[in-house]
């Protein structure tokens, strides 16, 4: 399948009946990062009132086109969402609009995000928190509005932690993870000595990110220790897997070893999800040597397994022909969709992040 | 009472409130004073007898069921009928345009009369509410003892193919869950959702019961896992239970149809069908069209699977088990009621509220060849009850977090006295399984 075709396809499936289904399309269009998605994304942000429309903006913030500005202005002020005030829905879809205009340099949205952070709000603090503090650093691409890096400069330790000591923030796993996520942009030592404090969770999800975090914060001897007894610890195999790419990923002597435990979990678990994070984290790695546990992954049962074994697939031309096997007949549209970003960006790989 | 026959009655009640105007339907916080009642709010009352034994189902269109209205129904309904109280199952849709409470500040300064005057009439029109239940839940049971005649009983499965309950958990790549409901969770930047966090109903459990010599059942009673709930709305309504009940009696003359929330803490019905984002008019006719459509479908897979050929049985006897803790000192303790009561090859489980699915199929896995009949919101002072590893991932079920010490299973209350919390026990779900194992195989 051509490059163009495939890429077609995937602006087609932005239409198609699953949410889910339509929110891959998006995110995998933002990676993409054609400018000639950005019409068929604006559409999709016009009409979807779903859980899946802020992949539709995520995917503008990605391509960067100026072109997405008009479109995230009309969301600041009409979300076009239920007004599930109880929940996150509608305020995600402001936020995600003002912290994409921000990236354009344009502050409309700021007034929103000042008042989510003077209100210390989860939103802004935890599940936006990451994006907040990477945009904020900037890139050669991105020059951010200055507002949002001082909005950037109030999400600390403190603010993380002035919650009362039952809040949802503390205890609920989800935001705990985000939290953690947090505190290893932040990078202080008081934010490694809350990270280190979290191996003790209950939840693995929150040991395993805080075991990414901490070695993202710094990667030094100390923490390589923390980690390390993390793992004699832990008995979970996402724990043991997310803690082995934090390590091949920080220091080159380890790396192959690492890798090497992921790859062996990869084929040994039981847990449909670990495999998919083992192959996912092969994948991050660029785990050439492991090459053939992620296409022998394109026969998983599980269909999950399968997507993440497309994505991490490596840009070998002699995979080509398996990928689209896998495009044209994988039974689950969102393995077809991965397979479809696989051929789409093959000829560009020094633009796409895989 | 007769030995050697199977005897069933059925009735119905009216619980809507006399004064709507003055009340909120929901535990959740509310944005519009009440507007008045949409559609009736009922209880049902199922009586049994056999082998000189005496048994009743009540299901009702409640958010929940207050501990002490249980007991005191159980209390009166057992005085005057000579049925044992731990015969005696409650349970409550978990509809959530019901169960009033006093508006809030907000809400109480839109209503007719604001001030401390309008504030005595709520309080009043609350508690008017609570005696009617009570006294409505008892007198609903005393008519379907009233009305036994010699009957027989059948299980049914009928499978649902249309989208109906789904799991509303929807869990994300880095392995944490939220919830897929309304416009939403946020789903953060660099992360991809993986699936459902759980698995979905596929059917619904029921027993179709008619009077011997005839065709037609006269009572059926249905237990689906999922919420039932659709929206916020200023009215009080039995919402899709209660167009389910309706849907399915207007195709079958003369029936009663009781409605069970079974193992329903993850499943919604509100996940594919959001609600519109124009104002409250549209609202409410979304929620009425929404609800028939859903109460529809209900029918359209129930109602074909009892008009099939059924194994009906006349149980001669009847037998039961009981288990409560906490009602001893209820100031202090969370009361958690478990019961079955088998008849013939069907069991009727009774338990308290928001299960994780996982755990009806655990109950029924643990208990082959029985039909069992999950009936949740049973009076028990519970909060969510996720598996262990649903515990680990988060979501909203797990927003209050997992208790870890005794002295954590206490708070302080608005009204600064010490209450048990509601924050769900690691392993309590998978011990209230082994519990109703022991307890349908001991007495099966």
């Amino acid at each position: 399948m051509a490059a163009d075709a495939a890429f077609q396809y995937i602006v087609d499936q932005l239409t198609a009946d699953d949410p889910i289904v339509r929110a891959d399309a998006a995110k995998l269009l933002g990676e993409i990062k054609r400018t000639d998605a950005v019409a068929a994304l604006a559409a999709y942000l016009e009409k979807e009132q779903c859980y899946s429309k802020v992949a539709g903006i995520y995917a503008l913030w990605q391509i960067a086109d100026p072109g997405a500005i008009a479109v995230l202005q009309v969301l600041i002020e009409n979300p076009n969402v239920p007004d599930d005030w109880y929940w996150y829905g509608r305020r995600a879809v402001v936020a995600s609009a003002a912290i994409g205009l921000a990236i354009f340099g344009d502050e409309s949205g700021i007034p929103f995000m000042q008042d989510l952070v003077e209100k210390n709000h989860d939103m802004i603090v935890c599940w936006y928190g990451p994006t907040i503090l990477r945009l904020s650093r900037g890139t050669n691409h991105v020059k951010p509005a200055e507002a949002l890096r001082e909005i950037a400069k109030s999400i600390t330790v403190d603010t993380l932690f002035n919650t009362v000591p039952n809040s949802k923030r503390m205890i609920e796993p989800g935001l705990l993870t985000m939290t953690a996520e947090v505190l290893g942009l932040i990078g202080t030592k008081a934010a490694q000595s809350k990270l280190a404090e979290m191996f003790t969770h209950s939840s693995r999800y929150v040991r395993a990110r805080a075991a990414v975090s901490l070695l993202e914060a710094d990667a030094s001897p100390e923490n390589l220790e923390r980690i390390s007894g993390l793992l004699k610890s832990d008995h979970t195999d996402l724990v043991a897997i997310k803690a082995s790419l934090a390590l091949a990923q920080s220091f080159d002597d380890v790396r192959q070893k690492y890798t090497d435990v992921i790859a062996r979990i990869a084929t040994d678990t039981a847990d449909p999800f670990d495999r998919a994070v083992a192959i996912e984290s092969l994948g991050v790695l660029g785990a050439g040597c492991h090459t053939e546990i992620i296409v022998k992954s394109f026969e998983d049962t599980d269909a999950y397994v399968r997507q993440c074994a497309a994505e991490a697939c490596p840009a070998d031309p002699a995979l080509q022909e398996r990928i689209e096997t896998l495009q044209q007949s994988d039974s689950a549209p969102r393995v077809r969709l991965a397979a479809s970003k696989w051929l789409a960006t093959f000829d560009q790989q020094d633009e796409v992040t895989r | 009472m007769k030995n050697g026959s199977f005897m069933v009655g059925v009735s119905r009640g009216d619980i809507s409130p006399d004064n709507p105007q003055w009340l909120t339907p929901t535990g959740m916080v509310r944005l519009h004073p009440t507007r008045g009642v949409l559609d009736p709010l009922e209880v049902q009352a199922l009586a049994f007898e056999t082998g000189g034994e005496r048994a009743c189902l009540v299901t009702g269109d409640l958010r929940v069921i207050d501990p002490e209205c249980a007991r005191q129904v159980r209390q009166r309904v057992s005085i005057k009928t000579g049925c044992d109280p731990q015969r005696i199952f409650l349970s409550a849709t978990h509809n959530h345009c019901s169960n009033p409470e006093v508006p809030g500040a907000i809400l109480r300064a839109q209503m007719p009369e604001p001030g401390e005057s309008g504030d005595r009439l709520a309080a009043d029109a609350v508690a008017a509410w609570n005696r009617k239940v009570i006294d409505v839940m008892v007198s609903t049971c005393l008519e379907a003892f009233a009305n036994l005649r010699e009957s027989e009983i059948a299980a049914v499965e009928a499978p649902v193919e249309l989208t109906l309950g789904e799991n509303r958990r929807m869990r994300l790549s880095s392995g944490i869950c939220v919830n897929r409901w309304g416009a939403g969770p946020v789903v953060p930047p660099g992360q991809k959702f993986v699936d459902a966090g759980g698995e979905s109903p596929d059917r619904i459990r029921a027993v179709s019961i008619r009077q011997v010599g005839k065709a037609r059942p006269f009572a059926v009673l249905s237990s689906y896992d999922s919420h039932i709930h659709l929206c916020e709305l200023p009215w009080f309504s039995g919402e899709v239970a209660g167009a389910a009940r309706r849907a399915i009696e207007s195709r079958i003359p003369e029936l009663t149809a009781l409605y069970a929330s079974g193992a329903s803490g993850d499943i919604d019905m509100h996940c594919t069908h959001p609600m519109p984002i124009e104002g409250e008019s549209e609202t409410l006719e979304w929620f009425k069209a929404s609800a028939a459509k859903l109460g529809g479908r209900f029918a359209d897979a129930f109602v074909p699977a009892i008009e099939r050929p059924l194994d009906y049985q006349r149980p001669a006897t009847m037998t039961h088990a009981f288990h409560s803790v906490g009602d001893e000192q209820p100031q202090t303790r969370r009361i958690m009621v478990l019961g079955v009561l088998n008849v013939g090859d069907i069991a009727f489980v009774s338990l308290p509220a928001e299960l994780f699915i996982d755990f009806g199929r655990q109950l029924r896995d643990g208990l082959p060849g029985k039909h069992l009949i999950l009936m949740s919101y049973n009076g028990s002072d519970s909060y969510y009850i996720p598996t262990a590893l649903a515990a680990e991932q988060g979501s909203y079920e797990i927003m209050h977090g997992p208790a870890r010490a005794p002295e954590e299973e206490m708070i302080l209350s608005p009204t600064g006295t010490l209450i048990p919390s509601r924050r769900p026990r690691p392993g309590i779900g998978e011990k209230i399984v082994q519990q109703l194992v022991e307890m349908v195989k001991g007495t099966a």
